[in-house]
């Protein structure tokens, strides 16, 4: 229903005018409202001469409504801004029991506050309570509780065990930055550096897959290519929207430096791993533990793309690049799977 | 397929989230979203073209309800300003997202939206202000109601037409 301006009702401005006043004399409507209003009845504003010329009508809204006077000077911005004594007394009236409500709440957070204040009190008072009840209770539902630990318990363990393998991986990986190859070379200097051979060959096998690749425009977040391993996903447009948009939340909330940005979000046992060009980024849901120079084929792929479309990506509208050679692009990167040497 | 990013704005409770139908709460929880302030929505529109998908960011409001993360704004094409007709206020505060919409991009495609039709009967006064409004800010205005349907996809085919010609 896209409509003119203008043309459709026969309210006149008088009516209007009292509607609008009734509705600034009860709500909190700020200057910039008031000059706004006043401009679109096309008058003067801030006109010096108005608040006193009505101060024989104790009602001063009503008097706009009188077509017999100059309502432009019965609407001032200076009747917002300093009520007049009238509508002062006016708002009290009308607003008293609000008035009353809030210093009654405000009185009450106060008391809560002066509670809560000291936590060591609270802690001291409470703790013998608590530690008593779970005593009990897991005392006299020993299954109950196992199940309801269960899935934190659970998924912790599967986080930590997640963690130390990472660790161990990222360990083993700093330890081989030499780039070392062949194998025999490479094993070889890790025993050398203390790294004991089943640590090592167990970093050569863990398992890791690549799930989801997402080419998102930097700053729009919109999707350009989408290759997945599972073909489950069925949001990939809203999905590259809404890590975009946690990607600026982040970087706003924290502040710093242009050049810092999330590059990594863990989520369960999976993890999605992004990596920034200038003109797009490249966001891929991985589950395992990746390969030490999975960044770097990130970066390489990335750096062709933006090689290959140039101008086409920097000055990105929303229509669509060639998804041939997208794919082309990507899917090397969906090809790394299991081992690496 | 041709996409746009368009930004949904407008003061808390105006009706921006209930303009569509399709969400993605499932994959994000509900707390990450309110933390985030911003909701994807997808929005198919036919144009002279060919369809075209609007990716909508459905933002919202800070704390007091009026201000807007700058960077969700960030390469947005379009924008849909909402109000809810009901309340003089949202009508208002419409002049203040248009302003700062077209800071971040002078050639913006506006929508203004006075949502919530539903609840006016024909001759209410906010009808003729909200017409002023948008005369004054020289915007396109439609008159939606989230509830009944009325507006909103003439809205979208409205916007999505413009957000194509523009390019
Ligand atoms: N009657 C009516 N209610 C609406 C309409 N649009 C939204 N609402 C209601 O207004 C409230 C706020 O809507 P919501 O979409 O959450 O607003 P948002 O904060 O702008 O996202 C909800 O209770 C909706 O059900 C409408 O067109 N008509
Ligand atoms: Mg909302």
């Amino acid at each position: 229903m896209v409509t003119e301006p203008d043309r459709v009702l026969s309210l006149t401005d008088e009516a209007l005018q009292q509607v609008v006043l009734r509705e600034l004399l009860l709500s909190d409507v700020d200057d910039a409202h008031s000059q706004l209003l006043l401009r679109l009845f096309g008058r003067p504003i801030g006109d010096g001469s108005a608040p006193a010329t009505h101060q024989h009508n104790g009602t001063h809204a009503l008097a706009v409504a009188d077509p017999e006077q100059n309502a432009a000077t019965t609407l001032p911005q200076a009747s917002v801004r300093a009520f007049s004594p009238e509508m002062t007394e006016l708002r009290r009236i009308l607003l008293a029991p609000e008035h009353a409500r809030i210093a009654q709440l405000e009185a009450e957070i106060a008391q809560l506050q002066q509670q809560l204040m000291s936590q060591d009190a609270l802690i001291e008072m409470l703790s013998p309570v608590i530690a008593d009840s779970i005593a009990a209770r897991v005392r006299d539902s020993r299954d109950e509780m196992v199940e309801a630990f269960y899935p934190i318990i659970g998924s912790s363990i599967t986080r930590a065990v997640n963690e130390a393998i990472r660790n161990l991986a990222e360990r083993i990986d700093a330890t081989v930055r030499q780039n070392l190859r062949p194998q025999t070379l490479k094993r070889l200097w890790l025993r050398l550096q203390g790294v004991n051979p089943q640590e090592a060959m167990l970093r050569e096998v863990l398992p890791f897959t690549v799930q989801e690749i997402f080419l998102i425009h930097r700053r729009s977040g919109l999707l350009l290519h989408h290759t997945s391993a599972t073909g489950t996903i069925t949001d990939a447009d809203l999905i590259s929207g809404m890590l975009t948009a946690i990607r600026s939340y982040v970087h706003d909330s924290l502040g710093g430096d242009e050049e810092q940005t999330l590059d990594e979000i863990n989520y369960g046992e999976r993890q999605i791993v992004i990596q920034e060009g200038s003109a797009a980024l490249l966001a891929v849901v991985l589950e395992g533990i990746e390969p030490a120079d999975f960044r770097q084929h990130m970066r390489e792929q990335l750096s062709l793309i933006h090689a290959t479309f140039g101008s086409q990506l920097r000055d990105y509208q929303g229509d669509p690049l060639d998804p041939e050679t997208l794919h082309e692009l990507l899917a090397p990167l969906l090809a790394i799977q299991g081992t690496v040497s | 397929m041709i996409q746009r990013k368009v930004c949904l704005v407008g003061d808390f409770a105006v009706g921006k989230t209930s303009l569509f139908s399709r969400f993605i709460y499932n994959k994000f929880s509900e707390e990450y979203l309110t933390t985030v302030g911003v909701r994807m929505q997808r929005k198919v529109v036919p144009t002279q073209r060919g369809v075209a998908t609007l990716i909508l960011w459905d933002i919202e409001g800070g704390k007091d309800g009026a201000t807007v993360r700058e960077s969700y704004l960030d390469a947005a094409a379009g924008a849909v300003v909402v109000c809810d007709l009901t309340r003089l206020t949202t009508i208002m505060n419409m002049k203040h997202y248009v302003e700062l919409l077209l800071r971040v991009n002078p050639a913006m495609q506006i929508v203004l939206a006075g949502n919530k039709l539903d609840l006016l009967s024909p001759e209410h006064a906010h009808l003729i202000l909200v017409r002023r409004v948008a005369a004054q800010l020289d915007q396109l205005l439609t008159l939606t109601s989230a509830s009944t349907g009325v507006g909103v996809e003439d809205m979208f085919t409205t916007l999505g037409e413009r957000l194509i010609q523009q390019t």
